[in-house]
């Protein structure tokens, strides 16, 4: 009786840790994109002379350049799917 | 930057005779009993020849307590971004980096270098002669020497608008570590510091500039009506910077000008008139015997 009794809460804790995680991934999912979309606007403002737009003082730049390879290639990559914003967007919200 | 080392700045439209006046300066500087430092900050440099000694990058003494030296603006924008490509090598993957040393031969000619490797001396320069009375820095024409004085504050304007965005991902990025884990997760967040570094930097160099008993700028002009409209340009732009000229140097002065209309238009602490000499002002001798000729000389 124990032993079942073991296993069936072993079963429902498994589940609950499942359900919470869907939870959480599902809450924060919207968030993450916020957050994505921030960090670009920051990469583009610090390094939007590399693409064409205008920028800070040049010397502000590459006094961040240094701590800023993740921006540098996320920017460069947005610069390469430019001309397809929306399915960006409507992936984000999995809208088909 | 904490040094009791008195900056003096001369400022003026091209040709007026900032050089002579620095130069004049020092000399009257030194032979009070003064150790000082004449660095000529302006590109096209005028005090080899007027010394008529050889000068560089490196400080030489030219007689005792009298140092001089041409700060080299292309070394300074060299040296930085030699140094910008080396910590990038370090901290980026090789192909990025690889693919970046393109754009870094381009840089050096973007506008804002020159006035930034301008500052980058100025600092070095304040940090390396805290032993001296007095660092004379005989200034660029207008357009740069405005560009460097405006600098700290311009960069100010952008870094605390760039720390504040940085913030509010920071704050964004804590909010997601408590959903997703339950805790609030911390990090150093390197770009964070190093925009609080930059801040505190330019901060300091805009607090030496802003402190009149430790800077002092002098304006000087001739006198024709170009070199007055220019003077109050140049007057007006620090005034945005909240910075104030205290001495007039008036150059080329010959009797029977009125200075009477710049007294009305400026608000100076004291004005030092250079007479207009026949004779070109050239090497120590000259200038000495020159000085020997002025009555009086503004304290500082």
């Amino acid at each position: 009786m124990n032993k079942l009794f073991g296993y069936i809460k072993k079963k429902a804790t498994s589940a609950f840790e499942i359900y919470d995680a869907v939870s959480k991934g599902k809450a924060v999912d919207s968030l993450e994109y916020e957050l994505g979309e921030m960090e670009n606007i920051f990469g583009l403002l610090i390094l939007g002379a590399f693409v064409g737009l205008p920028s800070p003082p040049m010397q502000i730049t590459l006094d961040l350049l240094p701590e800023m390879e993740k921006h540098f290639l996320i920017m460069l990559n947005k610069v390469d799917t430019a001309e397809n914003p929306l399915s960006d967007l409507l992936s984000a919200f999995d809208v088909i | 930057m904490n040094s009791n080392t008195i900056n003096i700045f001369f400022l003026g439209k091209g040709g007026v005779g900032k050089s002579t006046s620095s130069a004049l300066t020092a000399l009257q500087l030194v032979n009070s009993g003064k150790k000082v430092l004449l660095a000529s900050m302006d590109p096209a440099h005028n005090q080899s020849d007027i010394l008529q000694i050889k000068l560089s990058e490196k400080s030489k003494e030219i007689r005792p307590d009298f140092f001089a030296k041409e700060v080299d603006v292309n070394y300074w924008v060299k040296k930085y971004l030699d140094d910008v490509a080396s910590q990038i090598k370090h901290s980026y993957s090789y192909l990025t980096a690889f693919n970046l040393e393109n754009y870094f031969d381009v840089i050096k000619f973007s506008p804002g270098i020159e006035e930034y490797a301008l500052l980058t001396a100025f600092k070095e320069i304040r940090e390396n002669n805290t032993d001296k009375d007095y660092i004379i820095f005989d200034m660029p024409p207008t357009a740069l020497a405005l560009k460097f004085f405006g600098l700290p504050r311009i960069s100010n304007l952008w870094l605390k608008k760039l720390l504040d965005l940085r913030e509010k991902i920071l704050k964004k990025k804590e909010i997601m570590t408590k959903i997703q884990f339950g805790k609030k997760e911390v990090e150093q967040d390197k770009i964070l510091n190093n925009l609080n570094i930059q801040i505190k930097s330019y901060s300091n160099v805009k607090t030496v500039f802003e402190n009149e008993a430790q800077t002092v700028l002098n304006l000087v002009m001739n006198t024709d009506k170009l070199s007055f409209s220019e003077s109050s340009l140049i007057v007006e732009n620090l005034h945005e910077f909240n910075l104030r000229i205290s001495n007039l140097f008036l150059n080329k002065y010959f009797d029977g000008f009125n200075t009477k209309e710049i007294e009305n238009n400026f608000n100076f602490k004291g004005m030092q008139i250079f007479p207009n000499n026949t004779l070109p002002l050239l090497g120590l001798e000259t200038l000495s015997q020159y000085l020997n000729s002025i009555d009086n000389f503004i304290d500082f």
